[in-house]
C-alpha cells in the first residue's frame, strides 16, 4: 500500500474503537446539572453569601427576599448559603463511595470473568449474597456501630454497592474474554496482570463509567436518606439531607424550607442519572445506531 | 414486460455514496448473480429493492415492480408490507440470527403463509410438505424444532423454504451460503437452482465468490465502490472480461499466479498504485535454513487413516518442528437432564503426525473437524485430554503456562478475524510491540518500524488505532505482531478467510514471502481447498476430529483416496474461466 487510505472501515464490525458523534440530548442535559452542582461546590469554597454556619435567631424562618435569596431556616441560617455549601458534603460523599465500590467491585468483576468456571461460581455466589444485603441497611448498621459520620456513611454506601460493580464488570470481562485479541495476548506469552490491565480494564471502561455515574446518583440519595436519619454528616455541616430533616416540623407552617433541599437533591440525582444514561448511549457499541 | 426494473438507483448515507446511479432489468425467471467485494454496496442494492434500507440512508432513482404501478422507494410501508414474502422475499447470510430462536420451525414457515391469507391449520400442513420438499429429513420433527436443533445447513433450508412458501416472483439471496460447509454448500445450492426453476422465480443472487455463480446464474454483474462495472452473460463476463477489475478479480478467485514471479496477481485498485508490499529481502541465513529444511525433509508420504486409527501421519526422520502423538481432546457439554451424565464431544481424537522444519503444513476440515481444537493446542492455549505433542521442543502435555515461555517465543499465532483479534483500545504500536515482554523502548521502535515495512504498511501507521484500516491492512497488522518475536513456527488459523477475494491475494502473496524471508514453519488450518493447495506442501484432512488423509498437497488432490476427502474436492464450486 504505497498510499495507504485510513478512512474508517466499513465492514467494521461491533466495537471499531472510540467513535465520535453528535451530542447526545441526555447526556448534554446530565452533564449541565451536574456541571452544576461542581460549580456550585466550587464557588463554596472561595464565597458564600453567609457563613452557613452561623446562627443568628434574629432571622430565623424569613421568607425569599433579595438579602437571602432563598429565605433562612429555623436557626437563621441562609438558605442558599447551606445549599451551596452542603454541595461538598454530596460530592465527597458521591465520589468517596463510587471509589470504594470500584476499588472492590472492579477487581472481583474482572478475576470472576476472567478467571474460570469454579472461581466465578464462587466469587459470583457471594457477590449475590452481599448484593441481597441493602446498602443502606448496611450503612444503618456501621453508624450504630461506629456511630454516625460522613465517613462510616461513605464507606458504607461503597461498600453496599460495590456487588453492582462486581456484577457489571464481569460481564463486561466476559464479552472481552471471547475476542480473539485475548488469545493473542496470551499466546504472545503475557500473563493474567498484563491481560487485564492493557486489555480487559481499558475495554469495559465504558460501562464502568456509566455505573459510576448511577452509582453515584444511588450515593447521592442515600446520604440524604442517612443524614435525614441522623446517621449522616453531623451538625454543623451543612447537608441536604440534614436541612431536611431539621425542617420537619415546619412542613405546614413553611413548606418552603422541605422544597429547596429536596429540589437540590432531586436535580443531583436526575442530573447523575441522565448523564449515566446518556454515556451509555454513546459509550455502549450495543446500542449503536446508524445516523 | 420485465419483471423488475432499476433506473438510476442512488443511496446515500450523509454526504457519501454507497450507490451510484444503478440501472439494472430482471425478466421473469431470470437468474441473475450480483458480485463485489465487501463495501461494494450489493447488500445495499438488495435491501432498497425491498424497501429495508437502514434509518440514515437515503435513496433516490427508481425501482419498479411488474403488477405494481408504483415507485417501491416511495410505497408506503403498509403496502410494501404485502409485497415481501409475497411477491419478492429474500435470504440472508446467516441463517441462525435470520430465524426467530424462540419459535418453532414449523411455526415460522406457517406464519409466512398465514401473513399472506392462508388459513391456520391448512399452513401448518404445508409448511410440513415444504419442509420435506427441501430435502430435510423427518420433516414433522423438524417442524417442532427449534432453530439452534438444526444444522447450519439445514437452517438455510428452513430460510428457503419460508422464502418460497408463497412462490414469489422474484427471490433476493444475499450471500446465502457463505456461511456454509462447502459440501452443504453445494447441495443448498442445488437445492435453491431446482425451487426457482420449478415455480419460475427470478432470482437475484448476491456473493463475493465467483465460483458460486458459475453453475446457477445465467447473467452476472461486477459491482465495485457503489458503480456496477461490467455485466453480461456469464460465459462472456468470465472467459472475456472486459473491465480490469473484473479480470482481476477472476484470477484473484482463481488464485491464479503470475507466470513470471509466481505470485498470485492481485486486483488493481481505483487510484492505479500497485497494492503488493515490496517483498521483504531473504537473508542468506534463512535462505540455507530453509533450504537445508526441505532437504533433509524430502518427499512427504501419502497416507490414509488405518482401520485401527492409529496412523502416524507425515513422519519425518529427522526431528520434526511439532510433534503429535496421540493428542486427543474431549469437551463437555451441560447435562440434558437434572440427574443424566454429562455429554461428552470428541474435539479431537487421537492424532497423530509430525511436520518437519520449514514445512509448509495444511490442515483443510469443515467446521467442527477438530482443525481449530487442533490449532490451539498446538499454540498452548487449550489443553490436551491426553496424548502428547512437542512444538518446537516443548512439550506441551501437562506443561503450565510459566514453562511455555520458550513456546511462545518460538510459535505465534495468526487469528481469523482482524476485527476481533486487535484490541481497539490499543495503537498498532502497542498491538505489535505485545510479544515482546523484555525490551526497552527502543528495541520496541526499532523492531515495530521494521516489521510494519516487511507488512507493507506505512510507518505512520504505528500511532493509529486498529478501527482506522480495512480488514486486509488489520490482518497485515496482526501477520506483523506473530512475526515480532522471530518465531520458528507461524500457526494461522483460517487467516484469509474473513477477508475479500482481491485482499486475499495480497495477503497471501505477504505470507508466503514472509514465511521465506524468515524461514518459518507455517502450519495453515484452513476450510478453503484451494487457499491450502497454493500455499502449503503438505495437506492433512480432518474430519471429526480425525486426520483422514496426509500428503504432499499434489498429490492428495490428483488422487484423493479417502472417500471423505473425495467429497470435499468434488464439492468444491469450480470457476470455469478461460483467461487463466
Amino acid at each position: 500500500m504505497t498510499a495507504v487510505s485510513l478512512l474508517p472501515d466499513n465492514q467494521s464490525g461491533t466495537d471499531s474503537g472510540p467513535v465520535r458523534r453528535r451530542a447526545n440530548p441526555t447526556l448534554v442535559a446530565g452533564a449541565v446539572l451536574v456541571g452544576l452542582v461542581v460549580l456550585a461546590c466550587v464557588v463554596s469554597f472561595f464565597w458564600l453569601p453567609y457563613d452557613p454556619t452561623a446562627v443568628d435567631v434574629t432571622i430565623r424562618l424569613r421568607g425569599p427576599s433579595g438579602l437571602h435569596w432563598l429565605g433562612t431556616d429555623s436557626f437563621g441560617h441562609d438558605i442558599a448559603s447551606v445549599i451551596i455549601a452542603g454541595s461538598r458534603t454530596t460530592l465527597l460523599v458521591g465520589v468517596v463511595a463510587v471509589a470504594v465500590a470500584a476499588v472492590i467491585g472492579v477487581p472481583i468483576g474482572i478475576v470472576a470473568g476472567s478467571s474460570g468456571y469454579r472461581a466465578d461460581t464462587w466469587l459470583m455466589r457471594w457477590n449475590d449474597i452481599m448484593q441481597a444485603f441493602p446498602a443502606l441497611l448496611l450503612a444503618i448498621t456501621f453508624g450504630a456501630i461506629w456511630g454516625g459520620s460522613a465517613v462510616t456513611a461513605m464507606f458504607a454506601l461503597g461498600i453496599g454497592t460495590a456487588p453492582a460493580f462486581a456484577r457489571v464488570t464481569r460481564s463486561g470481562t466476559l464479552q472481552v474474554m471471547s475476542r480473539e485479541y485475548i488469545l493473542a495476548a496470551r499466546a504472545s506469552g503475557r500473563g493474567w496482570w498484563f491481560t487485564a490491565v492493557r486489555h480487559i480494564l481499558p475495554n469495559v471502561g465504558g460501562v464502568l463509567i456509566v455505573q459510576a455515574s448511577v452509582n453515584f446518583a444511588v450515593a447521592v440519595l442515600a446520604e440524604a436518606a442517612l443524614s435525614y436519619l441522623g446517621l449522616g454528616t453531623p451538625a454543623p455541616t451543612p447537608s441536604w439531607g440534614r436541612m431536611l430533616q431539621e425542617s420537619q416540623t415546619y412542613v405546614f407552617s413553611d413548606p418552603l424550607l422541605i422544597v429547596w433541599p429536596g429540589c437540590a437533591i432531586a436535580l443531583t440525582v436526575l442530573g447523575f442519572n441522565l448523564l449515566g444514561d446518556g454515556l451509555r448511549d454513546v459509550l455502549d457499541p450495543r446500542l449503536e445506531r446508524e445516523g | 414486460m420485465s419483471l423488475l426494473e432499476l433506473s438510476g438507483l442512488a443511496v446515500h448515507s450523509g454526504s457519501r455514496t454507497l450507490i451510484d446511479n444503478l440501472d439494472l432489468i430482471i425478466e421473469p425467471g431470470e437468474r441473475v448473480g450480483l458480485i463485489g467485494e465487501s463495501g461494494s454496496g450489493k447488500s445495499i442494492t438488495c435491501l432498497s429493492i425491498m424497501g429495508l434500507l437502514p434509518e440514515g440512508l437515503q435513496a433516490s432513482g427508481s425501482v419498479h415492480l411488474d403488477g405494481v404501478d408504483h415507485d417501491l422507494l416511495t410505497l408506503p410501508e403498509s403496502r410494501l408490507s404485502t409485497l415481501r414474502g409475497q411477491r419478492m422475499s429474500m435470504i440472508f447470510q446467516e441463517p441462525m440470527t435470520a430465524l426467530n430462536p424462540l419459535m418453532k420451525v414449523g411455526r415460522q414457515v406457517a406464519e409466512i403463509m398465514t401473513l399472506h391469507g392462508r388459513h391456520k391449520q391448512q399452513a401448518a400442513r404445508e409448511a410440513v410438505e415444504l419442509l420435506a420438499r427441501v430435502g430435510i429429513p423427518d420433516p414433522a420433527a423438524a417442524a417442532e424444532a427449534y432453530p439452534h436443533q438444526l444444522s447450519g445447513g439445514q437452517r438455510q433450508r428452513v430460510m428457503l423454504t419460508m422464502a418460497m412458501a408463497n412462490s414469489p416472483d422474484l427471490l433476493l439471496a444475499d450471500e446465502p451460503t457463505t456461511a456454509l460447509d462447502v459440501t452443504v454448500q453445494a447441495q443448498v445450492l442445488d437445492l435453491m437452482r431446482d425451487e426457482v426453476a420449478e415455480s419460475g422465480t427470478a432470482l437475484l443472487f448476491i456473493t463475493h465468490d465467483l465460483a458460486v455463480v458459475s453453475g446457477l446464474c445465467a447473467r452476472v454483474l461486477i459491482m465495485r465502490d457503489g458503480v456496477l462495472v461490467e455485466e453480461g452473460p456469464i460465459d462472456r463476463v468470465f472467459n472475456d472480461p472486459r473491465h480490469p477489475y473484473t479480470r482481476g478479480l477472476l484470477a484473484a478467485s482463481a488464485l491464479a499466479t503470475d507466470p513470471r514471479t509466481g505470485k498470485l496477481i492481485t486486483v488493481p485498485r481505483a487510484g492505479g498504485a500497485t497494492d503488493s508490499p515490496p517483498s521483504p529481502q531473504r537473508s542468506d541465513d534463512a535462505a540455507q535454513r530453509s533450504d537445508d529444511a526441505v532437504r533433509r525433509s524430502g518427499p512427504a508420504t501419502h497416507e490414509v487413516l488405518g482401520e485401527d486409527g492409529s496412523t502416524i501421519f507425515n513422519q519425518t526422520e529427522d526431528e520434526p518442528a511439532i510433534r503429535v502423538r496421540g493428542l486427543s481432546r474431549t469437551y463437555h457439554r451441560g447435562r440434558t437432564s437434572l440427574f443424566g451424565p454429562r455429554r461428552e464431544i470428541r474435539g479431537l481424537d487421537s492424532v497423530s503426525f509430525d511436520v518437519a522444519a520449514g514445512e509448509r503444513f495444511g490442515i483443510v476440515g469443515e467446521s467442527g473437524s477438530g482443525k481449530s481444537t487442533l490449532l490451539r493446542l498446538l499454540c498452548g492455549l487449550d489443553a490436551p485430554t491426553s496424548g502428547a505433542a512437542e512444538v518446537a521442543g516443548v512439550q506441551l502435555a501437562g506443561a503450565r503456562e510459566r514453562g511455555l515461555g520458550r513456546l511462545r517465543e518460538q510459535a505465534q499465532i495468526v487469528f481469523q478475524d482482524p476485527h476481533s483479534s486487535l484490541d481497539p483500545r490499543m495503537r498498532v504500536r502497542e498491538v505489535i510491540a505485545e510479544p515482546l515482554r523484555h525490551a526497552t523502548q527502543a528495541e520496541r521502535r526499532t523492531k515495530v518500524a521494521d516489521l510494519l515495512a516487511a507488512v507493507g504498511l506505512p510507518a505512520a501507521a504505528a500511532d493509529r488505532y486498529p478501527h482506522q484500516f480495512s480488514g486486509g491492512q488489520r490482518q497485515r497488522i496482526a501477520i506483523a505482531r506473530a512475526l515480532i518475536t522471530e518465531p520458528r513456527i507461524l500457526f494461522a488459523d483460517e487467516a484469509v478467510s474473513a477477508l475479500d477475494v482481491s485482499v486475499r491475494a495480497q495477503v497471501l502473496n505477504l505470507l508466503a514471502d514472509l514465511v521465506d524471508a524468515y524461514a518459518l514453519t507455517l502450519v495453515f488450518v484452513s476450510h478453503d481447498l484451494n487457499v491450502i493447495r497454493h500455499l502449503c506442501t503438505s495437506v492433512a484432512v480432518m474430519q471429526s476430529g480425525r486426520i483422514v488423509e496426509c500428503g504432499p498437497t499434489d498429490q492428495v488432490y490428483a488422487d484423493p483416496r479417502h472417500p471423505y476427502t473425495r467429497q470435499l474436492i468434488g464439492a468444491l464450486p469450480t470457476l470455469q474461466t478461460s483467461i487463466i
